[in-house]
């Protein structure tokens, strides 16, 4: 190799290096496992209370039994809303008494009381602090994160999107310690 | 091959990854695009070939440039033709995962050819980065290393060992960044 080699060769390699740097520094990091924590975040509409809640602070969490299917929406992204109705459509055909809910992130001003409000949706949350980015160190919009009635991530699936996959088949999932 | 010819061959591979484009991009984006526009599909598939080709135009052009430094020619328009007819490979390799797909069973016989990403169910554990890199990694890949670095020898006139150090190299390093860039966009968030 010739001088201009190394240096194109020295280049790469340190670019290289530098994203390794990154990647280690980002998986070395100790994200939280996610929990549902109502007092960290901010009620913009209850549906099944038939009633928006201007609130900023939520009241009592209505849900008794099941499962709380929670998906990541970023306002601006449409595919949110896409994963939003199929995990929506795939609950009426397997009329599981799940509830779905629509976690607002990276978003700076709060959402109007009728955002997401034709998806059918049980419950709009605004992540005010953006704990799922800054916290839980999760990045993929639309993705589905399900939480038991005590709070605890049981699993995350991907944003259900390529109409292959039933988000409610029970083998999907990835439990949050394995991510 | 008469130069009309190499064209015609261009246009042929073109059609090849229009085809897959059109497997490949989500049914929900495709959708989505079709409200918005009649034209909007095809724009994102020409969009998407167009992106490819600029993909293999990048790919010659490193191979070419990294040889000029040496006061070495590989002819561009040709090398390029060539790049361009080895991703038929990786056309392949789409085509027999389609088929692993939908014939589970097929899998493990099909994944040392087509790439060890066949077997991903067998692994969950490895991240959607590590899968994404070296999920293509199987005997198609190889040999399309190694016609790629065979075509640079045969330009040069040089033995195979240079260019095939050169183009491992090249497929390594890229495979690792592509691994650790997935990795930093999805951060926790599991992706397929």
């Amino acid at each position: 190799m010739n001088g201009a080699q190394w240096i194109v060769a020295g280049c790469a390699l340190g670019g290289l290096a530098a994203l390794g740097a990154a990647w280690h520094l980002d998986r070395a990091r100790g994200w939280e496992t996610p929990r549902w924590d109502p007092g960290r975040l901010v009620l913009i509409r209850d549906g099944r209370a038939r009633g928006a809640s201007g609130g900023g602070t939520p009241g009592p969490d209505p849900l008794a039994a099941g499962e709380r299917w929670v998906v990541a929406v970023q306002p601006q992204c449409p595919h949110c809303r896409e994963s939003l109705s199929r995990l929506v459509a795939a609950r009426a055909r397997h009329e599981d008494p799940i509830e779905i809910e629509a976690l607002i992130v990276d978003t700076s001003r709060r959402p109007r009381a009728t955002i997401l409000g034709d998806t059918g949706v049980d419950r709009v949350w605004w992540d005010e602090r953006n704990t799922w980015r800054r916290r839980w160190g999760h990045r993929v919009y639309g993705e589905i994160l399900v939480f038991d009635p005590s709070g605890n991530c049981v699993r995350s699936l991907p944003p259900p999107l390529d109409g292959g996959d039933d988000p409610l088949g029970p083998a999907l999932g990835v439990p949050p310690d394995d991510l | 091959m008469p130069q009309r010819f190499v064209w015609a061959w261009l246009v042929a591979v073109a059609a090849c990854w229009w085809a897959a484009a059109t497997i490949l991009l989500p049914q929900a984006v495709a959708s989505q695009l079709g409200r918005t526009s009649p034209a909007a599909v095809s724009l994102a598939l020409a969009l998407s070939v167009l992106g490819r080709f600029a993909g293999f135009g990048i790919e010659a052009g490193f191979y070419i440039l990294w040889w000029k430094m040496q006061q070495r020619r590989v002819r561009p328009a040709c090398f390029f033709a060539w790049i361009v007819t080895f991703s038929l490979l990786d056309f392949l390799g789409l085509g027999l995962g389609r088929l692993a797909s939908h014939h589970s069973g097929a899998s493990p016989w099909l994944a040392p050819v087509a790439g060890i990403g066949l077997l991903r169910s067998r692994w969950p554990d490895l991240g959607a980065g590590a899968w994404a890199s070296f999920g293509t990694a199987g005997l198609l890949t190889g040999l399309r290393i190694y016609l790629t670095a065979r075509q640079q020898a045969r330009a040069l006139r040089s033995p195979l060992v240079g260019p095939l150090a050169l183009t491992l190299c090249a497929w390594l390093l890229t495979r690792v960044a592509v691994w650790w860039g997935v990795d930093l966009l999805r951060g926790m968030s599991p992706v397929k």
